[in-house]
């Protein structure tokens, strides 16, 4: 039986932070996550955007989503993972609308501006400036938001934990954790662990995770669907001032990305599961009413695909200890704004574990691998071997990228393509996935027909 | 890269063919291919066989990818990177992906564009076990017949619309489009209609024009909506003409309605145009009604000015597509 300091349940971006944060000071971390690869749950299913405005205002999800998003720059530069500052404009794209602006500019302004993030009104000439796509009267800017490269951010996270000792047991799952005394017994399905100290950010099942550790919460899985066309129609995140009336989401909005693409939501979907990734006609037609009034389409659509937020009975994050012990750490219901608060939720656990007994050493700096091939050929890098062997034309990714991929810890296709980019362009993988399947085996060291795009029984050949 | 050579992006038919002409009147060409052997999807394709042969003697530099980054134009490849000036995109079709089509659903394993299921193929791997083939088209029905010769257990054509090829009896055609699939690892439904397909791999086989660098011309499946090599050949020879021209006085063309016409710029000495439509039917070239027959026609100029090309009325409603369906000619 292994030993650990800090046992970290899930492996999303949640448990990565903290699992870096803790090996950061020296702490003996084991990180324990269902999947086959990192991020491979809630953390794979959003839109990648660094939120400023959370309401209700008093939560602790707002809270935690405003010191989130202030550490966020120093956190991309540690890890080299791109990262761009840009506004959020709430748009009024009717009279009625129109009328609503003052007093919601008022309120976000004082609510805001106090914490750092400039909110203005532009008028309607100024907005057909700087978003020509976009209809509407006026609109609030809120400056401070941001979008990540959310797929690299958890990759770089994996690596960089690994590099300083993080033990990462993926495929296995907790089957019950349990405060002895001194010590939290961890038994899996691959073997138990024991450690002086546990997390659970198990997501989508941090409460069945949590009632093993005698605190009774539920977490529902609530669906939200995005689609994504081949074109930049925006350069700031841009919704509609209706849309913060509305519960339980803050209504999603048309979302630049970072690599020419833009995505339309996260929709709200009613009903509730903690598996069913589906996208339903309703779903489209929900987004296509409420976004396609507001900016003029360009590109193509190439994919709709839905995420699932872990949502707590209380609607807010529930940072907690056990009843039974201080030395279990619950986090539940970290959905929506989870990806802006997680900084911030990993220094808030640091902080309850060393009041716990937990000690800190010291931090120690971290150093990762360099550019990728496309990098390079922006840059104007010569470029030759297997760098030069494209086996994904529209992202540039090349065979050197799939093998930085899986020396990174890729598994799965799932695994290359979120780390490269691989297939993710226009032509959605017809020109590489063929060769991506062969040259993945081959790096692997399996039969082709061992390979599964993510999980258990997503074989890709026979 | 040298000055004064064409650069033919892509080794398939369109892109020998064109390298061909090219050089039959004294151009200097190059050809560079993404994938380690030439033919691109027309290999699946036996009676072009021949001509892919006669074609094989033309140089071509495999495995060297042609990629845009950062607006310019690049050809990467183990030996290094150069930049590509005066090219000619030849990469052929774009299959279009799943939510363009309208199909929701899962997102499970097991559901491939046209090339990686050939890509696949060429490689002695199997895609799955019973195989749906989205579209009904010579490229489908020649892939969803390979795969049964290599093993696969059952094979659907599931036809969006009524096709201009006939399958043959080992294939069961079901008509309809696909709304869902579901699956939670591998696929395991496609739903056509209300009918339920138990299948464990798709196969997309719609064709959509495509040109990923600009600013430079196109030939082949890259520029029409065809499923027949012989006019793929036959873009080939009307570039290459089109090309060769000394004047580059361009004529007119007003076209009318969803019809595709090859060249995009018609130079003066051209005497022949191309002109495609999918479903077929009928179009009028200045005034004459022409038949589209399997899709497409070669139609001679006789030396007019300018041309105006339209649908014979009654298949214009037809012809309106709606967001997030499939067009009409699928």
């Amino acid at each position: 039986m292994s030993n650990y300091d800090v046992v970290v349940v899930g492996a999303g971006v949640v448990g990565l932070l903290v699992a870096y944060e803790l090996s950061k000071h020296g702490v003996a971390v084991a990180v324990v996550d269902e999947s086959l690869e990192p991020g491979f749950g809630v953390s794979k299913g959003h839109a990648g955007v660094i939120h400023v405005i959370q309401p209700p205002f008093t939560s602790l999800k707002s809270v935690l989503a405003i010191y989130g998003n202030k550490l966020y720059d120093r956190l991309a530069r540690e890890l080299g993972v791109k990262l761009k500052r840009l506004k959020a404009l709430i748009v009024a794209s009717s009279i009625r609308q129109l009328a609503l602006l003052p007093p919601v500019y008022v309120i976000l302004k004082l609510l805001y501006e106090t914490r750092g993030f400039k909110v203005n009104v532009i008028g309607g000439r100024r907005l057909r400036e700087i978003e020509p796509n976009v209809r509407g009267y006026a609109a609030i800017a809120v400056d401070g938001y941001a979008i990540v490269d959310s797929f690299n951010l958890v990759y770089k996270l994996f690596e960089a934990c690994k590099s300083m000792g993080v033990s990462f047991h993926l495929g296995t799952r907790v089957t019950s954790l349990k405060a002895v005394g001194e010590l939290v017994n961890v038994e899996t399905t691959r073997g138990d662990l024991r450690a002086s100290y546990a997390v659970n950010a198990a997501g989508l099942n941090s409460d069945i995770v949590a009632s093993q550790t005698g605190l009774r919460v539920t977490v529902s899985g609530r669906r939200g669907v995005m689609l994504v066309f081949d074109k930049l129609q925006v350069s700031n995140i841009v919704t509609t001032l209706s849309l913060l009336e509305r519960r339980g989401t803050k209504g999603g909005g048309v979302i630049p990305t970072l690599w020419g693409n833009t995505i339309w939501g996260p929709s709200l979907a009613s009903g509730s599961s903690k598996s069913d990734r589906g996208v339903y006609p309703e779903d489209v037609l929900a987004l296509l009413e409420k976004f396609g009034k507001l900016v003029k389409v360009k590109g193509r659509l190439i994919k709709a695909y839905a995420g699932l937020r872990p949502t707590s009975g209380t609607g807010d994050f529930i940072i907690a200890y056990s009843p039974a012990s201080s030395r279990i750490v619950n986090l539940i219901g970290i959905e929506s704004p989870g990806l802006t608060a997680a900084p911030a939720i990993a220094l808030m656990v640091l902080h309850m574990l060393r009041r716990a007994g937990l000690k800190l050493g010291s931090r120690r700096p971290v150093s990762l691998e360099g550019l990728s091939t496309r990098d390079k050929l922006v840059l104007g890098f010569n470029i030759g071997g297997d760098e030069g062997v494209i086996v994904c034309p529209c992202m540039g990714v090349s065979l050197a990228d799939i093998a930085a991929a899986v020396r990174g810890g890729a598994r799965t296709l799932d695994g290359v393509m979120f780390r490269t980019r691989l297939a993710m362009g226009s032509c959605q993988g017809q020109h590489c996935l063929g060769r991506a399947v062969i040259e993945l085996s081959r790096l692997l060291g399996v039969e082709p027909k061992s390979l599964v795009k993510s999980g258990e029984g997503s074989w890709m050949v026979e | 890269m040298d000055g004064g050579v064409k650069v033919v992006v892509g080794a398939g038919l369109s892109g020998l063919s064109l390298a061909r002409e090219l050089l039959d009147r004294g151009f200097q060409v190059r050809v560079l291919e993404l994938r380690r052997r030439v033919g691109g999807i027309s290999i699946v394709d036996s009676s072009v066989r021949g001509l892919l042969d006669k074609l094989s003697d033309t140089p071509v530099e495999l495995e060297k990818a042609v990629v845009r980054v950062g607006g310019r134009t690049l050809a990467v490849s183990r030996s290094g990177v150069e930049e590509v000036v005066d090219g000619v995109t030849a990469t052929g079709p774009r299959v279009p992906s799943p939510a363009e089509l309208g199909i929701l659903g899962d997102r499970p394993s097991g559901i491939y564009p046209f090339h990686v299921a050939l890509d696949l193929l060429v490689e002695g791997l199997r895609i799955g076990r019973r195989v749906a083939v989205y579209g009904l088209n010579r490229y489908s029905v020649l892939l969803a017949r390979k795969l049964l010769e290599e093993g696969v257990r059952e094979a659907y054509i599931v036809a969006p619309r009524r096709g201009l090829v006939e399958a043959p009896g080992d294939i069961k055609v079901v008509e309809g489009r696909i709304r869902r699939v579901k699956g939670s690892g591998r696929l395991e439904e496609v739903l056509v209609g209300d009918t339920v397909l138990e299948v464990d791999a798709l196969v997309i086989a719609l064709f959509r024009t495509w040109n990923p660098f600009p600013g430079f011309e196109e030939v082949g499946h890259a520029a029409v909506e065809v499923y027949d090599p012989q006019a793929v050949v036959e873009t080939a020879r009307l570039l290459a003409e089109n090309i060769s021209c000394e004047s580059s006085e361009a004529l007119k063309v007003k076209v009318e309605g969803e019809v595709q016409v090859f060249p995009r710029v018609v130079r003066r000495c051209l005497k022949k145009i191309l002109v495609a439509r999918p479903g077929g039917g009928r179009v009028i070239v200045n005034g004459v009604s022409v038949d589209l027959g399997a899709g497409y026609a070669v139609v001679d100029l006789g030396g007019a000015s300018s041309i105006e090309i339209s649908v014979e009325p009654d298949l214009l409603p037809a012809l309106k597509g709606e967001a997030f369906s499939c067009r009409g000619d699928d």
